[in-house]
């Protein structure tokens, strides 16, 4: 994940090239805007601009982690209180993610869970995705 | 003996916008003016080495 000014120079010229680092990192390259949740983090560095100490871009590795489709739990669940999407989120990443991509794969892409006596049904690719690597195949 | 060398024309050895170097066998002449796009790569590349180093720092693999 990356936090800069995207008014900076820097800060412009790394949101255009995306892609191009991310091919290189073989990881996904997020701006924070798409942050979600309290991943762990592994590292963070900064990177200053050679010819402009003022611009700099800090760039932090997060263990991999589900992604929420934000839209469509608000649709499906948002109608059960403020608190109860969080409380699906949480209950999702009480998990490890690998121990919750196979749970899941083995409910041929669903996780079901009754939570304050609402049962809730998390469909793969609709309501979340394993990680953002799998959100962008 | 007979030494026989090959060189750039010294317009091109001192020009600021070219770098070259002439061998027997081959010669090389680049162009150092950095355009918008060039300087986007650079600091792309730049970013990108960041963050492998970070990663090899912490020890870290793509699977993770």
């Amino acid at each position: 994940m990356r936090e800069s000014n995207d008014d900076s120079v820097l800060g412009r010229c790394i949101n255009n090239s995306v892609g191009r680092i991310a091919t290189q990192l073989k990881m996904p390259f997020l701006h924070h805007s798409e942050f979600q949740g309290s991943p762990v983090l592994i590292g963070e560095t900064e990177f200053v601009h050679p010819k402009n100490n003022k611009e700099e871009v800090v760039m932090k590795i997060f263990l991999a982690s589900p992604k929420f489709v934000n839209a469509k739990m608000e649709a499906d669940f948002g109608t059960h209180g403020p608190d109860f999407i969080q409380n699906v989120k949480n209950y999702v990443n009480n998990f490890t993610p690998a121990a919750f991509e196979e749970k899941v794969k083995a409910n041929d892409g669903l996780l079901k869970v009754t939570l304050d006596k609402v049962p809730v049904t998390l469909k793969h690719r609709e309501h979340f995705f394993f990680n953002a690597r799998d959100r962008q195949l | 003996m007979l030494n026989v060398e090959k060189q750039f024309n010294p317009t091109y050895q001192k020009h600021k916008e070219w770098a070259c170097h002439a061998s027997m066998e081959s010669s090389v002449m680049l162009y150092k003016v950095l355009d918008d796009e060039l300087m986007e790569i650079g600091l792309a590349k730049e970013a990108t080495s960041k963050v492998q180093r970070l990663r090899k720092d912490t020890g870290i693999s793509i699977d993770d």
